[in-house]
């Protein structure tokens, strides 16, 4: 495993895998729908979600898990605080979706001032330097949830679950009492439910894995300017504050006043 | 007896440091006793008041410092000068009288400050009141200010 990838990995505990295994089946409905599936790390899919990408071989990839992680899934996020020169957030942000789309990536979501990006999770590693090399970058974060042995157990299940819809099929064709092919046909209905959703979630975790987000935000740097400059340019000087009188040093000439005066008749 | 009595009455006199100025009161006006800020002051039922304060001389200065002082303070304030004059008390010391108009919340006020200065104190002769109520009584209080003695 290289040092990259050994330190990413090493920053995903067994607490935040447990979490994103959770995080991912509570998500799993609308990045499913936002992601297209394709390429998934080391791992052997299904036919119906098996990605077919070759193309991507042609871009220069950087490893993202280690050798020995033949057979791991892993989704990445990142996360950069990115500080840019003042007025140049608009063309960081040009620049950081021409390296993202460079990738193979896309734009999932995208502000005045910051962007979520999705890359390949072959080129993550590339791409966060990348990004890192836009600005003076205040704050780094990369989390790599390990989600194998949920996929495994969902292929495990999706299997025992087709074979149970076979077995369901044949019985139905044989069957002869309506009440019994009634009975048959809704658990047959049952079983390819739970097929399409197992389906569904093995999509979902697919495209995380083979997609890491990186999430952006600029902030600028304050304007340099020219002290001098600043007091013509933007606004005439302020006045000047008003004369030192003696108010200080005899306090009751602040108390003459017309309104102390006629006050006086009130009391 | 009557040694002993004039002579604590003048020591009295010095050590207090400050001979209270008095006016006579304008016609249409009536005195209030005890005042806690002035040594006199009148108000006639229309609510012009003439009322007269004594402070120390301190820091000792003359009656251009302390026209100007005032002057400054004021106009800071948002007093805007109508008018400057030099009066005369009845005892004989020069003034200057600083007179300003003042709109306060859509009222305007005339405000009259007569300042006399001696080594001791500076006595000031203030006058105001609604401009309209302020303006038919401006002889009265005038010859008021010319009665002043300053001590």
């Amino acid at each position: 495993m290289d040092d990259a990838a050994s330190q990413d990995v090493a920053m995903a505990g067994p607490a935040s895998e447990m979490a994103s295994v959770e995080a991912a089946k509570a998500g799993a409905t609308p990045i499913a729908a936002e992601a297209p599936p394709t390429a998934v790390l080391g791992s052997v899919l299904p036919e119906s979600v098996q990605p077919s990408g070759g193309a991507e071989r042609a871009l220069e990839e950087m490893r993202t898990t280690g050798a020995d992680s033949v057979d791991q899934m892993i989704i990445f996020t990142g996360q950069l605080a990115i500080e840019v020169e003042f007025s140049a957030t608009s063309a960081a942000i040009d620049d950081a979706v021409a390296v993202a789309v460079g990738a193979g990536g896309y734009v999932a979501d995208m502000t005045n001032n910051t962007l979520r990006l999705r890359v390949p999770s072959k080129r993550f590693r590339r791409a966060m330097k990348q990004f890192e090399a836009l600005g003076d970058v205040t704050s780094r974060g990369v989390q790599a949830m390990d989600v194998s042995e949920e996929f495994h157990d969902i292929e495990v299940r999706l299997s025992n679950l087709k074979a149970t819809r076979s077995r369901i099929a044949k019985l139905l064709a044989s069957s002869k009492d309506l009440a019994e092919i009634l009975k048959v046909e809704k658990e047959l209905q049952r079983v390819t439910v739970e097929i399409d959703r197992i389906e569904g979630r093995l999509r979902l975790l697919a495209s995380q894995a083979a997609f890491s987000t990186v999430a952006i935000g600029f902030s600028e740097r304050p304007e340099e300017r020219d002290e001098a400059l600043v007091v013509v340019a933007d606004a005439p000087p302020p006045p000047p504050p008003p004369p030192r009188t003696l108010g200080s040093a005899a306090r009751w000439i602040g108390e003459v006043r017309v309104q102390a005066l006629i006050g006086q008749t009130d009391s | 007896m009557k040694r002993m009595i004039l002579t604590l009455a003048a020591l009295g006199s010095l050590l207090g440091g400050c001979a209270s100025a008095h006016l006579d009161t304008p016609n249409g006006f009536a005195a209030y006793e005890d005042n806690e800020t002035y040594d006199f002051y009148a108000s006639d039922g229309e609510g012009v008041v003439i009322a007269v304060r004594t402070e120390k001389n301190r820091p000792q200065g003359d009656l251009s410092y302390w026209t100007s002082s005032l002057d400054a303070q004021l106009r800071g304030a948002g007093y805007q000068t109508h008018d400057v004059a030099d009066v005369k008390s009845a005892d004989g010391h020069a003034g200057k009288q600083l007179q300003y108009v003042v709109d306060d919340n859509g009222r305007d006020l005339v405000f009259w400050v007569s300042i006399f200065v001696t080594d001791r104190q500076v006595v000031l002769v203030e006058a105001g009141g609604d401009v309209a109520f302020f303006e038919p009584k401006v002889a009265q209080i005038q010859s008021a200010i010319a009665s002043l003695h300053v001590g």
